[in-house]
Formats: C-alpha cells, structure tokens, sequence
C-alpha cells in the first residue's frame, strides 16, 4: 500500500471518528473541545494527515490536500449544525426563563388626568381660536359697574334679580356674575373689528345638584361693520358641530338678556341613547344691544355684533352625560381619573 | 304666570290648538312654557250622580250610607256628611280617582258597609281651603268643568304686558300674524250717582312716584261666595280663592296684568284718598299681618289721616276688605317701578303686584281695569256704581314714536323682511304704523303698554321674532379682528398645566370658597395675612363658603382628605386658580398648588416608596427646566422662622422656592396635628407657587438653546462621597463645584445614613462629569481638577470618604 492510500484510509477514519464525536457532543462547550482537536494546530488533522504531506510526491499532494479539505469542509458542517442546534436549545431555556404573564397588569406610572372642565374649555377655546378669536381675561371680583352697568342692566333692572350676586361690598364690588365684564374691559380698550372668547370662572348665589355657586363660563364677542344674526347663527353651528363632535340641529328661541337685542337662547336637538329627540337649551346669545356699545364709545350705526354665553359645566355634563354638577368640584380620584 | 288654556279661550280661540301647538308658538316667539300642568287629570273620572235614598249606617253612628244614582247605575256611598239628602246633585269619585291634592280614592269598607268611591266636596276639587260638607251641584256644571291645561310660562323682565292673560292672547295674535282675533272681555255696569259720594276726592302729592290713581265707589256689595268659575280660573291661576271681592281683584289682575285693590269705604277716616311720600319711620301693618318702618322713599296711599297701603305693594291689615264689608273703594293706580323695586328690595315684600309694577304697568289702561272690576262686582254680586270714575293722572306716559329702517331690519337680522311683513307685524302687535315719506322708514306709534320697546332695535327684535328666525340664513363669518390666540401668559400657564399632568398630578376645581374654620388647624393667627386680609363675602350660602381663599392649600388638603376617607391614600393632585386679598384694593393672583399623599407610584407594585420630600422638589425642579430649558435661576432654601406658611408645614422639611433671588412659593411636608384634623393618616406634601411673579420673572430670562457641537469630546466622570453633618446645606456646594474649570455637571447619586457612617452624618455620593470643548480631558486637567475639588471641600469642613 502506498503512502497515500494509508493516509487516505486515516482521514476517512478521522472523519468517521470525529463525526461520531461531533454526534455525541453533549454542549457547545463540548463541540468547541472538538473542534480544538480536530482543526487546532496540534489536531488531528494537523498532526495526523497535514504534517505528513510533505512524505508525498508533489502531484499526490494535491489529492490529499483536497479530501483533507473535503473532510474538513464536512467536519465543519457537522459542527456548525450541531451548534445551531445548541444555540437554539439553550435560547429556548433562556426564553422559558423569562417567561412573563402578559395578562397581569402593567406597572403603571401615573400621568394625570386633566380636569373635564379644563377639557371641555380648552376644546372651546381651540374651536374660537381657529376661526381667528382671542382670549380674554379679567378679574373674578369685579365692581358693579362692569358687570351690570356698562351691560345695560341698571340698579332699578329686574334683570338684576336675575342672577342672585355674591357681593363684597355691598352695591360696589361682587364676584362677577358672568364674563362678560372682560368684554366690555376689552372693547374699552380696543377699536373693532373685534373677536374675543372670554372663558372663566363666575359665581351666583345657588347651589344643588345642577347649580354650583361657582362654575365656569365661556362667553364669546364679535364686531364687525356688518355682523347679524344670520353671523351669529353661522358660528353657533360650527361651534356646536365641532363641540359636540357631530352636526346637530340648532334653534334660536327668543329672549331677553339686558346686553344683546335681540336675544336667544339656543336649543340643540338632542338624541338620548334610545333614539329620542328633545330641544336642550344649551346656551345664551344675541346682538350686542346698542346701549352696550355706547357705554364704550363704539358708534352703533357702524358697528353691530353679536355674543353668546355658555355655562362650560352644562356642555361638560351633556357632552359626557353627567347628571350632578357638584362632581366637578369634589376632586374624587374615582371620578377624575374615571378609575371606576 | 300660569296660563289656563280654558281661561285663554275666553279672549282669543285656542281650543283647537294641541297643547304641544301653543307651547311651541310662545316658545318661538320668546314666551317661554317651561312646563304644561294638568291640575285636574286624577278627577277626569268624577261623574255627577243624585242622591237616590240615605240611610244610617249599621254600627257606625256617625256615618250615613247613600245611594247614588248614576245615569246607568246605583252606587253606594258612606260619607260623615249628614246633611246629604235624596234629590241632592253630588259629584262622585270612583275608586281610582286621584283628588287635587294628590290622594287616590280606593273602595273603602266601613264596617262591612263597602263605599264605592267618595263624595267631592269643593276642598277636594282644590276649589276651597277647608270644606265641611259634600259639594251639591247647584250651579251650572258644564261637561269637563274641570278639564284644563295650565302652562307655566316664564315671562323675561322686560315683557310686562304677558303677566295678564289679555296680553298672552294680544301675543298670540301677532305670532300667529293676526289669524285669531281677541275679544275683549266685557265692562259694562250700571252707575246710579249719589250726591254724597261726589264728594270723594284723590289727591296724589307725589306724581313722580304715582303717575294715575283711578277710584270707583261701590256700595251695597252683596257678601256672596265667590261663583264656580271664579274660584276655578283662580286656583287654576295659581292663587287661592278667599273671598268674593278679594277673588274678583285678584281675577282682574290675572285677567289684565294690573294689581287693583279694593279697601272698605267704611274704614276710611276722611272721605278721600291722598297719596304721599312715606315719612320716615312711620309704622305700619300691612294685610299679612307685619309691620314694617318706613324708610320715607315709600309711597303711602292714606285716607287723608291714616295710611291705607304701601302704595304698589301690599295693602294695609285695617282697610281691607271683610265679611262685613259692604262698600268699597276699588283702586286702580300705577306706580314708578323704579321705586317699587326698591320698596320691595328694602323690605323684602314679593307679592304679585310688587313683582307687576317694578316691571311696568300701563297707565293709560287704568280705566279700562277699573270698568272691568265694577262690572264683574255688578253683574255677581249687586251693588251700586254711586261715582264716575275718579280719575287723577299728574304724570301722563304717551306713546312713544319710533322711526325705523327697513335696512337697519335687514342688517341686523341678515335676512330680507318685505315692507308689508314689517308693517304687519308691528301691527298685530298694536303699533300703529305710517309712512314717513322716506322709502323703507316707517313711523311707529308704540302702545304704552309695552315699555321695552323704545328704540329702532327693539322694533327690529320683534320683527325678527315674530317672522321666525328660521328662515335667516346660516353664514360662518370671515373675522377681520388682528389679535387672535392666546396671550404669553396663557401659554405659559398651559404649560405649567401640562407639565404637572405629565408628572402625573391630577386636576382639581374645587370651590373658589373658604372656610374660616380652617384657619385654626393650619395655624394661621389672626395677625396672618391670610387671616386679617381675608376677602368676605356680604351674604355667603353658609359659613364654610363665606370668604374668599387666600390660598389653595385649604381646597388642596381637603380634596386629600375627601379622598382619604374613600379609600383613596395615594393621590397626586394640583389645581391652578385664583387666591384673594383685601388691602387698599382686591388683590387676586393665579397660583399653582400642588399636593401629594401616600406612595410616590401607587399603580406601580414594583415600586414601593412612599412620597418624600426630594421627590416632591424634583418635580419643582422638572417644571422649572421646561419652561427655562437651563437649570439656571431656581434655588431653594430653608424657611426662616417668621415665614409664613410655618404654621402648617415643618420649617425642618420644607424650603422655600426662589426664581432669580425672588421667592416664588414654598414645598414642604404639612404637619401632623394639620392632618390628623382633617383625619388624613398618611404624610402629605404641598407646595404653591405664584404663577403671576415666575412668569414675569421668566419674561426676558435666557432660553437660548446650547448646540450639541459644545459636546464633540467624550467626557469623563468622577464619582466621590463625602460625610456631610446633619444641618449642612449642600446646595452652596454643589454650585460652587460646578464654577470649577472643566466641570460640565454635578449630580447626587446616593445618599446614605447608616452602617459605617457616624451618628450626625450622611454621606452623599457625588458625580462630576468633566469636559473639556477643546479636546478629551487629559490626565492632568482631571488632576488639576480634583486638586481644586478637595481643596474646596476641606474648606468646606467635608470629610471625604473615597476620592
């Protein structure tokens, strides 16, 4: 037998031992020892085939030189295989391990809940803000003449008895009644064409389950040259449709406030949840009366306008369905956060 | 007003309109119905029946059993009422009728004698106060006597003329654009002089608060009971039938929207009226029985000797009417509302002629009152007419004339009114229009009986709400106005806003009120700002609610509390609002408030920390780098003894919160007896900052953004502890260690208080990131560094644990 064929019979007997090895490898760890010993520089291979290379006659040389290669190349694949398999076995321990119940609830870090009437008035001032108003502001504790005389409501007006005051100083200083003192404050200090929102607090003298003695108002202001009803009407409609998030049927019912001329109220055609319609009042609004602008110095001939107020709590409370306006108030977690 | 739709029916054709019709044709039009009463629905199933036979009842001796006959049946009947008697009419009530004041009748059994129902008496219809026996039906009793809708309108303050059915039928004459006409009620009645009772005379010295006083003598009124129908229109007026004259009085200003009054000639000192001022401090006892003092603005209506009536309010307890009155003085007067409202103001007297006359009542209508009075008395009750009307009228109120313009009409109500609309309109409503000679400008001649029309604008609305508004077109108007959005400070304080959601603080809105009783549990002393300036409030709904708050804390806490109690312990919640102050002015400033009770992250069960007072200033600390992107300008420093919030908070474990030197607000943990007062078991921390002061003070402050370009090197970092004595404030040192050169950022890592570190002491775990723009930190720039670092610290008196 010649040299090669000896050799040729090694290396088909390595490559039958190492393959019975690589097969019973235990773990990678294992299979890294035999690759070690297979292909490091004092393997098998190496020792056993490579080193011997040199005993061969130069065209014998390639021959063994490409079947060691070929075992090689198998052994590899052998290895290569085995410790995919490995890999995937001690992945798939791993993942057990960490296994987790999705179902259990998450470890929450709270961010909180803004209050429904900031909501509800935000929308409203997002609504005005985008068809070109400003908001005004003023002061909660107003004198008797912002917020009745300037708005064409006298000492001797029975409109007066209207809204039971909480005053401070008798006959000179309350908590205002209404926002609208902001608008005549900003009309004093502007020249139309005008639009403004005046959202905030007001207070009257009532409180039960759908009055509180304080509540949030949002009244609205515009001037212009040419302002009407049918403006008013335009801009009450796309403010409901917006609010409420759906187009809703609109009336003006007149009636009588001190500072517009003419008046309404406004009634929205409201579906309960068994489909039945009813007219809900939903807010206040009218022509700003002339008296009001000649309390500003605006000429009334070549200015008119329109305003509307609303209670922010009642369009809460129809929005979201609620039925005691003093939930506003208590700061219940439960009903804040809607935790329930 | 309640509006009795039978009543109505007299004055203007209703009967054939749905009750639902007429709601929605005053609703439309500005006359609100807010509710559509049926007073008589239970007793639609009374019939009438004749008393066939009666008999004692069996055992029970104070009881009759009768028979009553019905048209197609017998019924049997048990009633205490002895004098019924066979051949009587009554008016029976079946089981399962429901009687006026709500009680349902059942079949009854009276010791084995079954009652098939009841016997009405008139107490039970609602038509008398106390009945003593079973109603006899004499009168006329037409089918469905007592079938009626009554609507209860709410008439606004400016339409005077709506408090009397007569001006409920005028209105809907002109809704429904003249189609149903109104007849006038009649007034007719017979006057036979006397010599004598020419002599009467009325005088008014004060025509500036009584513009006409009209007066009808009356004598030999027969005392009758009022008539069926009478009583019946009354109760379903809403009033009580009392007594004939009083009712008739009553039924006339229902009928016509003007108070009348009726005194006993008898009681009249002198033969006369004489109207007057009130001087002041006179007494007087009015009808109802009290007395009031006169202030001396009144308006006294007296005999010449004795006053009579509060003029336009009430009259006097003296000269009313009574059984034995048989001669009258009927008055129609009209009074100056303005002087009305305040009588009635001054001495809280409402009553149906003050709530009348503050709204204006007019004069020019008086004698038609007073003609429909006398007839009403005449034809009811006998009695002679002995004078023409005395008539005294000093302050005479004519009819107003208004021009109006077709195109003002148009340009206010943005719709097209043709000329003939406009006209017929007003017309309906009793305005006499003409031509002015000017295309589209009419001249309007307003009735006195409608004060609120004055102006051109007030033509316009009732032009705009008897055509209807539905027909106006809808138009989203264009705004030209150039300050639109919100103002800097709205966003600033949106901001805020935002930030204490996303740090997981919770909105609350509680009541802008304060408590003075809950001064005492936050330790706030009379001397207190907050005590002494205290805003109140003139006439508050109780005492909790009767001052303004000088702070949110009191609203902060008790929303904790409140929530404590309902099982709530762990609660972040803040409110942005306004607190008050009285000095020489009101002051108001809008505050952040900001509170936290129990574990720092109550959904997180992975973490179990409760709420401590670094956790509480980090978020101060977040705020305030949001708004400035920087963590320049904020410190924080302990409170000095005479702060004062000291009261409530611990001065040990609280700070005080500056903003470029200026104290913006405090932090701090509240006290235990504070707490324990508002039964809270558990720590809670609060803080307020003055949102007025730190905006103005971020006005204007540095929010230059730094580039990333300053950050092309690595840094390094360099962590060291050092033992700090309890009482050191490391707030100084760390911003001193920031000014050393190379020094990008000074952080706390740890702090730590027990094994291996002495009694007194925490050590505290600092870590210095060091940079350089110019190139990484060599060995020697971080040498250099930390040379200067523990120099300073050995300045400082530190012991350094690991460097």
């Amino acid at each position: 037998m010649s040299l090669l064929s000896d050799l040729l019979k090694e290396l088909q007997q390595i490559k039958e031992l190492s393959e019975k090895a690589i097969e019973a490898a235990e773990n990678s760890q294992m299979l890294e020892e035999l690759r070690v010993r297979f292909f490091g520089k004092k393997g098998t291979i190496s020792q056993g085939i490579l080193k011997k290379l040199g005993a061969l006659s130069p065209d014998e040389r390639p021959l063994l030189g490409e079947k060691a290669n070929e075992v090689k190349t198998l052994l590899q694949e052998a290895m290569d295989r085995k410790n995919r398999r490995f890999l995937e076995e001690e992945e798939s321990v791993f993942e057990e391990s960490i296994r987790i119940d999705p179902t259990l609830p998450g470890a929450r870090r709270m961010a909180g809940f803004e209050h429904l009437i900031t909501k509800t008035q935000r929308e409203m001032e997002d609504i005005f803000l985008s068809l070109g108003y400003e908001i005004a502001e003023g002061p909660e504790i107003e004198n008797v003449y912002y917020n009745f005389e300037t708005l064409n409501t006298p000492d001797w007006h029975p409109a007066r008895d209207d809204q039971d005051s909480f005053y401070i100083v008798p006959d000179q200083w309350l908590l205002r009644t209404q926002t609208s003192p902001v608008q005549v404050r900003t009309m004093e200090k502007k020249t139309p064409p005008i639009a403004i929102i005046s959202p905030g607090k007001v207070y009257r003298s009532d409180y039960d389950a759908t009055h509180l003695p304080m509540f949030h108002q949002c009244e609205g202001l515009l001037v212009d040259t040419d302002v009407s009803v049918s403006h008013l009407k335009g801009t009450l409609e796309y403010f409901i449709e917006k609010i409420f998030g759906e187009r809703k049927k609109i009336r003006l019912r007149p009636s009588f406030f001190p500072f517009t001329e003419p008046s309404f109220e406004v009634d929205v055609l409201w579906e309960n949840k068994y489909g039945e319609t009813r007219w809900l009042e939903v807010l206040g609004c009218g022509m700003v009366d002339p008296n009001v602008f000649r309390s500003v110095g605006y000429d009334s001939e070549k200015w008119t306008g329109f305003a509307f107020g609303m209670g922010i709590e009642r369009i809460a409370m129809l929005k979201y369905r609620l039925t005691d306006i003093r939930d506003f108030i208590r700061g219940y977690a439960h009903f804040i956060r809607q935790d329930l | 007003m309640r509006i009795s739709k039978k009543w109505l029916n007299d004055y203007i054709p209703v009967k054939d309109l749905s009750d639902k019709e007429i709601d929605d044709l005053l609703s439309l039009s500005g006359t609100e119905i807010e509710e559509t009463l049926y007073p008589w629905e239970g007793l639609k199933g009374a019939v009438q029946g004749i008393v066939a036979e009666t008999r004692p009842h069996p055992s029970l001796a104070r009881l009759i059993v009768c028979s009553i006959q019905l048209p197609d049946k017998t019924k049997q009947l048990v009633t205490a009422d002895k004098t019924v008697k066979s051949g009587d009419r009554v008016l029976l009530a079946p089981p399962g009728t429901v009687l006026y004041n709500g009680k349902r009748i059942e079949a009854q059994d009276f010791a084995g004698v079954v009652s098939e129902g009841m016997l009405c008496s008139l107490e039970e219809l609602g038509l008398e106060n106390k009945s003593e026996y079973v109603y006899r039906i004499t009168e006329n009793w037409p089918e469905g006597f007592l079938e009626d809708s009554v609507f209860e309108a709410s008439i606004t303050s400016n339409r005077p003329d709506e408090l009397g059915l007569l001006g409920i039928a005028r209105e809907l004459t002109a809704i429904t654009k003249g189609q149903r006409p109104i007849t006038m009620p009649e007034t007719d009645y017979q006057t036979t002089p006397e010599e004598h009772d020419r002599q009467f005379r009325i005088a008014i010295e004060n025509p500036e608060d009584c513009y006409r006083y009209c007066g009808l003598i009356v004598r030999d009124v027969r005392p009758i009971e009022s008539p069926l129908w009478l009583k019946r229109a009354l109760v379903a007026g809403g009033l009580r039938p009392i007594s004939f004259i009083v009712d008739v009085t009553n039924f006339v200003m229902l009928e016509t929207g003007h108070p009348v009054h009726a005194f006993d000639l008898a009681q009249l000192k002198d033969f006369c009226i004489r109207v007057r001022k009130a001087k002041e401090g006179e007494r007087f006892v009015l009808l109802d029985g009290q007395t009031i003092t006169t202030q001396g603005f009144e308006c006294m209506i007296t005999d010449g000797v004795n006053p009579l009536a509060l003029g336009g309010i009430m009259g006097g307890e003296r000269s009313g009417v009574s059984e034995r009155t048989r001669d009258v003085l009927l008055e129609v007067a009209t009074f100056n509302p303005v002087l009305i409202r305040k009588t009635r103001k001054w001495h809280n007297l409402n009553t149906d002629a003050s709530y009348r006359f503050e709204r204006g009542v007019d004069p020019n209508n008086n004698r038609f009152v007073i003609d429909r009075l006398a007839h009403l008395i005449q034809k009811y009750a006998e009695g002679r007419v002995t004078t023409e009307i005395i008539d005294t009228y000093p302050h005479r109120i004519e009819n107003r004339t208004v021009l109006l313009r077709r195109t003002r009409v148009e340009k206010i109500l943005g719709a097209t009114y043709p000329s003939k609309a406009i006209v017929d309109n007003l017309e309906n409503l009793g305005i006499s229009v003409s031509e002015t000679g000017e295309t589209g400008v009419f001249r309007c001649s307003i009735p006195t009986g409608r004060p609120d029309l004055e102006r051109e604008i007030d033509l316009i609305e009732e032009i705009g709400r008897i055509q209807g508004y539905e027909q106006v077109p809808t138009i989203l108007p264009v705004v030209r106005a150039t300050d639109r959005g919100r103002t800097a400070y709205q966003t600033f304080r949106n901001e805020i806003h935002r930030l204490a959601l996303a740090l997981g603080f919770n909105e609350i809105k509680p009541l802008s009120f304060a408590d003075p009783s809950d001064f005492e549990p936050f330790g706030i002393t009379e001397d207190h700002l907050w005590r002494s300036g205290a805003v109140s409030l003139v006439k508050p709904l109780s005492r909790d609610l009767s001052l303004l708050r000088p702070t949110l804390s009191f609203g902060l806490i008790k929303t904790l509390a409140f929530n404590f109690s309902r099982q709530c312990p762990d609660l972040k919640v803040f409110e942005i609002g306004k607190v008050f102050q009285r000095s020489e002015a009101f002051k108001e400033k809008e505050v952040f408030g900001f509170a936290q009770m129990g574990a720092e992250n109550p959904e997180d069960y992975t973490d179990k920390r409760r709420s401590g007072f670094y956790g509480f200033k980090g978020n101060v600390e977040e705020i305030i780098h949001h708004l400035t992107a920087s963590s320049e300008g904020l410190t924080f420093s302990s409170p000095r003894e005479r702060d004062l919030y000291g009261a409530y908070l611990y001065p040990t474990h609280s700070a005080v919160i500056s903003f470029n030197s200026q104290r913006i607000g405090i932090i701090g943990l509240v006290k235990k007896n504070v707490l324990s007062h508002y039964d809270i078991k558990s720590d809670v921390y609060l803080g307020e900052i003055d949102l007025n002061l730190l905006f103005s003070l971020l006005k204007g402050s540095n929010r230059e953004w730094k580039s990333v370009q300053n950050l092309n090197y690595p840094s390094s970092r360099k962590d060291f502890s050092v033992l700090v004595p309890r009482g050191k404030e490391m707030g100084h040192v760390i911003s001193e260690l920031k000014r050393i050169e190379y020094v990008e950022s000074v952080k706390i890592t740890d702090i730590y208080k027990g094994k291996n570190i002495p009694e007194g002491f925490v050590s505290v775990t600092i870590s210095l990131v060091l940079r350089s723009t110019e190139s990484t930190i060599t060995e020697t720039q971080m040498n250099g560094v930390l040379e200067k670092v523990r120099a300073f610290l050995v300045d400082e008196k530190l012991e350094i644990r690991e460097l």
